[in-house]
């Protein structure tokens, strides 16, 4: 009896793996736990959707995924592209969120996009008319991401980005750079001046450079910056370069000197600029793949600073909702794990899209930042592999042997493995204006995950 | 006293680890209790029993400890942690989370192994026949509906699950599960669950003869519900392997339209065949009822030599028979022959028999040691011992019991020295064994990691009678205690 290679795959008690591979045999021992985290009335959902109707949806949105090709094609003022935008409406990060439940950093942000607005001249009369005469979206609802508060009034410049296999379109506020930004929720002067700026000078130089082009590829640009050390959600150092390189022939031919000067001065000094492309980009992808009957495939996820959300391809725009988890992470000097906001920020649309944290393994310099070891950016890449879809034929990682990043949570194996998604995320501080306080991991609360296993199970 | 309760959240291990565990810190001076185990219902009842209180769910573990002073309660808690991490130690972050992801490692499999809880068995079963592998399920507790629309599903795709319940296979040239090391050969053996086709697969070793396959279907396949599903497509299986000549099934009686359908596809393979249904004999001779029988027959047909070597003749012991097996179908086999001899042994082949009347009861009593009433939160007879070797002790005393018969099961897997083990405790009830008779077989191979040969000799050393198959030991054992007396 001797069949050179016979491969086992043990589910369960070591020993039997043992005896086999004493034998010649080459042996996988499966690092198994009870599915669902033990709860039976979970697993009788799962068995309702383990079913080929499922997997065909989730091929099918797959497909459309991956199939997405966004460019950029241009920078308006929000009033002029983005969706239902009007004097008086607010955009923010994550699901639903009122007023008065809004953390720290994104009632700062909101405070300084109406002193931006021209709405209030002080913080308090800004907090009386956020309080009275505003109303409040996310993002999401509105073809829309924004990082951290995500706060888009319509004033601001965004990029308009054009999924050019399916037609429809994602918007984004310009990146403002690091330190007191409005996004980690400050709005001192110098803030509020340098959005006017960007209103003023760097939207329009920026569209006219892009209209002289062809539009930019940034799905192209995305697969380009994974084999430069990006994973295009904590790090965009290769993006941004990418960016600038692409962008400033266009500003040099359409643009005063010192304009365009002023212009790539900023995105240079800005190492998280294309993060603000690398989201929408994402979303286009998503959203193009959203509203597909049956599919247990996550289109969004999204925090507001209080709660996590996600939504789901098969049941179209509705949100699944828990509080946010904190972030596990490293701080900067003087800050610590008291100072953290909960989780924040639109920007797990790149997770949600297979870069990011499942993107780690092409992005080892990645793991000083949020904390870890090298071998981890491997191992959290390779578990991403257990809970998707299928692997991204476009963005693929050199160390991996250019396997393709894990891409498409399926709703199903989170629950089923129990593996929830890893997630780099910065860490804002959780008072208005103070920003960046660190950076590290987090995951969903598994209970967004359950919920949307329930209703999907209930179609 | 002291006690100490840790419950850590969201950590898995399996229960022969945990087992292994609880087992080695027991044996620390001054523990009285300790159990280590997941936080499941039956083990928080468990628990609750000797006065732990525990709130855990599921997917925790429990570590509960009693011992006589602080101090070694802390011990023990140390010991629990240090034998765990050396179990998770093997870059445990490392190994794949699903078999999806296994398969991708391994880059294509085989075969896929379960022995998870059988609730959960079924899903992971599921998964590998959706992949397109064989099954070899050992987990048991998986209902008969389950069963079959697992075999269902495996036959519609030419793939096979062996189990519920199996203990052995021999595919792809390798032992699965408890197995002996046997010589490859042109047999093809399919069998109910695990001792039957270890005991066949030692006996043609030991002839000189060897096996192609060995595939288990276990012990419902030729009941009316399954109807011999896997039994069939592993006929099949058999009938396309170049290496296999000829075909031996061995079973518990099937179902009579079940063996129709059985006998009917082994006649259109054209293989040489013969059929072991443990106690039934066929009109046309075509089912012998014995497993050494039943490889006499095949040779035969095949024109060699497979005959079991002689038995001893039996010293006389007038009284009661009691046997304590490993081997289920080893235990089944001894019911069957006994019955065929005139007895009428009790048994706990279909309900658990009440085993406090050991001391005091008047009649032949053969166990199955691997049954569940014995097994529950405890690990399998073949892998340890020591529940069987405390029944055999308690059976000594009682007077009226003039003849013990057991079996030692070796091969991959199981306990390092299972006749030492037995024949200690055998040694430890200071009874007087002069006046009765101990027999035993010995189902392994000399190149078993226990070494068959070395275990028979320790055997023979304290006393016990060695047969060379557990059909002629437990007729050696029901000859040795003579007639059935009222």
């Amino acid at each position: 009896m001797n069949e050179s290679s016979f491969r086992v795959i043990n589910v369960g008690i070591p020993t039997f793996g043992e005896t086999l591979r004493q034998q010649g045999a080459h042996v996988a021992d499966v690092d198994w736990r009870p599915p669902a985290w033990g709860d039976p009335g979970l697993i009788d959902c799962l068995e309702r959707l383990e079913q080929p109707a499922v997997d065909e949806a989730n091929a099918r949105v797959f497909e459309r995924i991956t199939a997405s090709r966004p460019y950029l094609v241009g920078v308006a003022r929000a009033i002029e592209v983005v969706p239902g935008m009007r004097p008086g409406l607010i955009l923010h990060a994550g699901p639903p969120v009122t007023w008065e439940q809004m953390c720290g950093p994104m009632r700062g942000a909101v405070i300084g996009a109406l002193i931006y607005e021209g709405w209030a001249d002080t913080p308090s009369a800004a907090e009386e008319v956020a309080g009275s005469q505003v109303e409040f979206r996310p993002c999401h609802e509105h073809d829309a991401v924004g990082p951290m508060a995500g706060i888009m009034s319509w004033s601001m410049p965004v990029f308009i980005l054009e999924n050019r296999t399916f037609g429809n379109r994602a918007y984004c506020t310009l990146n403002e750079g690091l330190g007191k930004v409005l996004r980690y929720g400050a709005y001192s002067g110098e803030v509020i001046a340098r959005l006017k700026w960007m209103e003023e000078e760097l939207g329009p130089a920026l569209e006219r450079a892009i209209q002289q082009s062809e539009g930019f590829d940034v799905r192209a640009a995305i697969a380009q910056a994974l084999h430069m050390g990006d994973e295009c959600h904590n790090r965009n150092k290769a993006g941004t370069a990418l960016f600038l390189k692409w962008i400033a022939p266009y500003l040099a031919e359409t643009a005063d000197p010192g304009v365009a000067a002023r212009a790539m001065r900023f995105i240079a000094s800005n190492d998280h600029f294309f993060l603000n492309l690398s989201m929408p980009c994402c979303k286009a992808m998503m959203d193009a793949a959203s509203n597909v009957p049956h599919s247990s495939v996550v289109t969004a996820m999204a925090r507001n600073g209080r709660e996590f959300g996600i939504r789901v391809s098969g049941t179209g725009d509705r949100w699944f909702t828990a509080p946010a988890s904190s972030v596990r992470g490293l701080y900067f000097p003087g800050f610590g794990p008291e100072d953290a906001n909960p989780d924040i920020g639109d920007s797990t649309i790149t997770e949600t899209a297979g870069i990011g944290g499942f993107a780690m393994a092409g992005a080892p310099a990645i793991v000083q930042f949020v904390g870890g070891t090298v071998h981890d950016a491997f191992t959290y890449t390779r578990a991403m592999y257990e809970i998707t879809v299928g692997e991204h034929p476009v963005y693929t990682l050199p160390n991996l042997d250019f396997r393709g990043t894990p891409t498409g949570i399926d709703v199903r194996k989170v629950v089923s493995t129990g593996i929830l998604p890893h997630i780099n995320t910065g860490i804002a501080h959780k008072l208005a204006g103070v920003g960046q306080v660190g950076a590290g991991l987090v995951s969903p609360p598994r209970e967004v995950f359950i919920k949307a296993l329930a209703a999907l199970a209930e179609y | 006293m002291v006690r100490k309760t840790l419950v850590r959240k969201g950590v898995f291990y399996d229960s022969v680890t945990l087992m292994r565990v609880s087992e080695a810190v027991q044996r620390l001076p001054g523990v009285r209790y300790a159990a280590v185990l997941m936080g499941t219902e039956l083990n928080r009842a468990l628990l609750a029993d000797r006065g732990f209180a525990v709130e855990a769910g599921e997917e925790d573990l429990v570590i509960a400890l009693e011992a006589d002073s602080a101090a070694q309660v802390e011990d023990a808690a140390k010991t629990v942690e240090l034998l765990l991490e050396k179990r998770s130690k093997k870059g445990i972050d490392e190994a794949p989370r699903s078999v999806r992801a296994a398969m991708h490692m391994l880059g294509g499999a085989d075969l896929c192994i379960v022995s998870v809880p059988g609730r959960y068995a079924v899903r992971e079963a599921n998964e590998a026949l959706r992949l397109g592998m064989d099954v070899f399920l050992f987990s048991d507790n998986v209902s008969i509906e389950d069963e079959i629309s697992l075999k269902r599903e495996a036959a519609a795709k030419g793939l096979l699950v062996m189990g519920p319940d199996c203990g052995t296979a021999y595919i792809g040239g390798r032992g699965i599960g408890f197995a002996n090391v046997v010589r490859a050969g042109p047999i093809g053996v399919v069998s109910a669950a695990g001792t039957g086709l270890q005991e066949a697969a030692c006996l043609l070793d030991r002839a000189g003869f060897g096996i192609s396959m060995g595939i288990g279907v276990g012990g419902r396949d030729l009941s009316r519900e399954v109807g011999g599903l896997m039994t069939l497509a592993a006929i099949d299986r058999l009938a396309q392997d170049t290496a296999t000549r000829a075909i031996l099934v061995i079973s518990k009686p099937p179902w009579p339209e079940v063996a129709a359908r059985v006998m009917k596809k082994l006649e259109a393979t054209s293989v040489p065949y013969a059929c072991v249904f443990l106690g039934q004999t066929s009109t046309d001779g075509r089912a012998v009822p014995t497993i050494d029988e039943g490889c006499a027959r095949l040779g035969e047909l095949l024109g060699i030599g497979l005959e079991a070597p002689a038995a001893p003749e039996p010293r006389r012991a007038p009284g009661f028979v009691f046997g304590a097996y490993a081997g289920g179908t080893l235990c089944s086999q001894a019911a069957y022959i006994f019955q065929l001899l005139g007895r009428a042994p009790a048994t706990n082949l279909s309900a658990p028999w009440q085993d406090q009347e050991l001391c005091s009861y008047r009649g032949d009593v053969l166990l199955d040691l691997g049954a569940d009433e014995y097994t529950r939160g405890r690990p399998h007879p073949m892998i340890d011992p020591a529940t069987r070797a405390d029944l055999l002790r308690r059976a000594l005393l009682n007077p009226s019991f003039s003849v013990l018969v057991f079996d030692v099961v070796l091969g991959l897997g199981s306990h390092p020295d299972p006749a030492g083990e037995l024949v200690r405790a055998i040694g430890a009830a200071g009874q007087d064994l002069a006046s009765r008779v101990l027999v035993a077989s010995v189902t392994g191979t000399d190149r078993d990691p226990q070494v068959r040969s070395a275990q028979e000799a320790t055997l023979r050393a304290a006393g016990v009678t060695v047969c060379p198959t557990a059909a002629s030991a437990a007729r050696f054992a029901a000859e040795a205690a003579g007639r059935e007396r009222k």
